[in-house]
């Protein structure tokens, strides 16, 4: 009887141990145990060490001097990235008990703009990235000082919204945070204009930005208010 | 052992040597699942339960060489490999076909999430889960030429060792 059903029981069985994993990585104590287990392995890789460690150093460097961040930083690392091209969404391995909380925005080291915290667990917390199609941004155009909302999901460039078409907005000019959304502190670079179209429907024009931060090579992001 | 778990092993590790070096070196904004081709093909040969199994194995694999979220492209594979399982795709040019299509399923499952929705906006998912599938359809081909050249290899061999 039981042999008949075969592929149903492989296929509920499969899919009830991809679901325990997904809830148990994404929710609980794991990172804690594979960064453990990482360490291991990582002392006897000595350039993979030195390259950690440079890059730590650069960021504790960066900490110092942080004109732009009022509050305390927090380094975290990435360990999962959704999709593997422009994530969309990332896990890092800070949570709760280092005192990560929703809404606190993460950065590159170089200080570009990656997103913002959206759920946090015990010891680990997701992040939307500039990337998703939910996120919007108050930004402002760093040599005409004009405000417009930066959107995500047109890939692999930004939108940038509510630019009067008669601004002097030039290609290559940088987007920064305006600071006025309760999520980013102003000031944090984004990326850069890399085309403008005008558009005959809106009195807007149509502008995308290349973002800074290239997520999918980011191993190391900061996490402050 | 038995030769079919041999052969298995064996295009197993070809395409995870494949799909690691495609995830490193392959300069595209899009990368080819090959898993994702060869459980189709393991589906459509009548192998249900390996291809359910391998499902999983692969999926998990996926993850862990692309720094993905755990398990979740376990789900996405054995979902499809399983509605696959009723289906008996036998020629070429239908498999290409059926490639083209789940691989469209697939990259639109990878980019779902409940209950925000879909994490690109639908033109940007539209023009990259277009050309994934056209590049899936290209490794499929490659993928089912190969694995009737390993499959003649070892009836070769058996031929030989018997005589």
């Amino acid at each position: 009887m039981l042999w008949r059903f075969r592929r149903e029981i492989i296929f509920v069985i499969g899919l009830f141990l991809s679901v325990m994993i997904v809830r148990h990585h994404s929710h609980r104590r794991v990172y804690n145990i594979e960064n453990s287990q990482g360490e291991e392995i990582k002392t006897t890789n000595y350039e993979e060490l030195i390259a950690e460690n440079i890059r730590l150093k650069e960021i504790l460097d960066l900490k110092k001097d942080v004109s732009l961040l009022k509050k305390k930083v927090i380094v975290g690392q990435i360990v999962s990235i959704k999709p593997i091209i422009f994530p969309a969404e990332i896990i890092i391995n800070k949570g709760r008990n280092n005192g990560v909380r929703e809404d606190m925005a993460v950065f590159s080291k170089e200080m570009f703009l990656i997103g913002r915290i959206t759920n946090v667990y015990q010891d680990s917390a997701f992040v939307k990235t500039v990337f998703n199609t939910k996120t919007k941004i108050s930004v402002i155009i760093d040599t005409t000082r004009e405000i417009g909302i930066l959107e995500g999901g047109s890939i692999p460039l930004l939108s940038l919204k509510y630019i009067p078409s008669d601004s002097n907005v030039k290609e290559g000019d940088k987007v920064i945070t305006s600071g006025f959304s309760d999520f980013y502190p102003k000031g944090i670079e984004v990326g850069e204009i890399v085309r403008i179209e005008q558009n005959t429907e809106t009195l807007f024009l149509n502008i995308l930005v290349k973002p800074f931060s290239c997520i999918s090579a980011v191993e190391e992001v900061l996490i402050s208010e | 052992m038995n030769r079919r778990i041999i052969i298995l092993v064996e295009q197993f590790l070809i395409l995870m040597g494949l799909q690691i070096f495609f995830l490193n070196y392959f300069r595209s904004t899009v990368i080819p699942s090959f898993f994702l081709v060869w459980l189709l093909i393991l589906a459509w040969e009548e192998n249900t339960e390996i291809a359910l199994l391998m499902a999983f194995i692969t999926g998990m694999t996926y993850d862990l060489i692309s720094k993905g979220f755990y398990g979740t492209t376990s789900i996405i594979f054995l979902v499809i490999v399983y509605i696959n399982c009723f289906l008996k795709i036998k020629n070429t040019p239908e498999r290409i076909i059926g490639i083209f299509i789940f691989s469209i399923v697939y990259f639109l499952m990878g980019l779902f999430k409940y209950p925000d929705g879909f994490l690109w906006s639908p033109k940007a998912i539209f023009k990259y889960s277009l050309l994934f599938a056209l590049l899936n359809s290209i490794v499929g081909f490659f993928i089912e030429q190969g694995m009737k050249r390993l499959r003649l290899r070892w009836k070769t061999k058996k031929e030989f060792l018997s005589i």
